[in-house]
């Protein structure tokens, strides 16, 4: 990857992160110095947005929540207006490790991928994982191996890098709830190529998951409905410009 | 049978009466108040006409009379429910589109002003030495 920053982007979805918010952007800016760095605050209450502008971040502040497909969207939306060749997607809870976007970017490169996503599970790297979360993972691999045709060991990962392609597709359509899974099935519904890196996670630096008990078993029934849906689609909605 | 036909037209009634008020305070605007005034005016005029209820008995072939009032107006509903799923659906989706460019509007907004507010400093900081006639 080359090392000019310019036509790259790092946005950091967030919403009620102040505990986590500044050091990743810190972590952020040391991996990659002079890095653009734009934090969505998804309507946050707590002090997410400012704690992130004394960060150094441009910070988007959607003025409600709109769950995380629409933050992240909202990033890819100004990065493909804004004409950046890449965009890196850092979650906002710490959780991943900055040091490894070198890793995502060089990645995407060397393969002409459209989009790469770090994976904790390719090599195992000590990250204490939830075994509902592993089972998850597994259930997801097995359901998505005949759809994407290709093996995904971590398909809820939302450390990803994308290109210019696949920004012009997540811009005009992205899900809304639980994106992650989805996005996958609309990149090969749109013959763009995505492959794994291996990462390294580190736990939440602060609050907690979304995804606990019976939202846990929401989260399946929705992301399943939405990869059918999405394998279905018609796809001419998209294309007059109301869908988000 | 008389029962529930007294019933329904008091109900249809109601409807319709709530409808009408509903539109004149514009709570509900005239488009979406069109499908709520078809179903009530087709309950009304199955309760109020035997041949026609009879005939839809005929047509269904449920000889039940209270029982097809209870299919149709059951029928009528869900298309209305629908109708509304669909229309949430497109109205959320321009919402978040709207969400979206406030977001991206007030940052480059502020951004501006910024920009402003630091253009008229420098030009205040130049001016200065004039001022002091130096």
């Amino acid at each position: 990857m080359k090392s000019d920053t310019s036509s790259l982007l790092v946005i950091v979805p967030a919403f009620n992160e102040e505990g986590a918010i500044s050091g990743v952007i810190r972590s952020v800016r040391e991996a990659l110095p002079g890095v653009r760095v734009i934090v969505i605050d998804d309507g946050s209450w707590d002090d997410t947005a400012r704690v992130a502008e004394s960060g150094g971040a441009d910070v988007f502040r959607l003025p409600h929540h709109l769950g995380l497909g629409g933050a992240v969207q909202t990033g890819y939306r100004f990065a493909f207006e804004h004409s950046y060749e890449h965009v890196v997607r850092v979650d906002g809870d710490g959780q991943h490790n900055p040091a490894d976007i070198k890793k995502l970017l060089d990645a995407m490169q060397q393969g002409d991928y459209d989009m790469v996503s770090g994976s904790r599970f390719l090599v195992p790297n000590g990250y204490p994982t939830r075994t509902m979360r592993r089972f998850g993972s597994l259930l997801f691999s097995w359901i998505l191996y005949p759809i994407l045709g290709k093996s995904i060991t971590d398909p809820t990962s939302g450390f990803v890098a994308v290109n210019r392609r696949a920004l012009e597709a997540f811009s005009g359509s992205f899900p809304l709830e639980y994106p992650e899974i989805e996005a996958l099935v609309v990149l090969k519904r749109k013959a763009l190529r995505f492959s794994e890196v291996p990462t390294k996670m580190f736990p939440r630096r602060s609050g907690q998951s979304t995804i606990n008990g019976w939202t846990a078993a929401y989260y399946m029934v929705r992301v399943l409905l939405g990869v059918f849906v999405n394998v279905i689609k018609y796809e001419s909605r998209y294309h007059t410009g109301t869908r988000g | 049978m008389e029962q529930i036909r007294i019933v329904t037209i008091v109900f249809c009634l109601l409807l319709l009466f709530q409808i009408v008020r509903s539109v004149r305070r514009e709570h509900i605007r005239v488009e979406y108040s069109m499908a709520w005034f078809g179903v009530a005016v087709l309950l009304l005029g199955l309760c109020l006409s035997k041949t026609a209820l009879d005939w839809l008995s005929w047509a269904i072939g449920i000889y039940d009379s209270p029982l097809v009032l209870l299919v149709v107006a059951g029928v009528l509903f869900l298309f209305i429910f629908f109708r509304s799923s669909i229309q949430v659906s497109g109205l959320k989706d321009h919402n978040i589109v709207l969400a979206q460019k406030i977001g991206l509007l007030e940052w480059e907004l502020k951004r501006q002003g910024l920009e402003l507010a630091q253009l008229r400093e420098r030009k205040s900081t130049k001016k200065r030495p004039d001022s002091l006639g130096v």
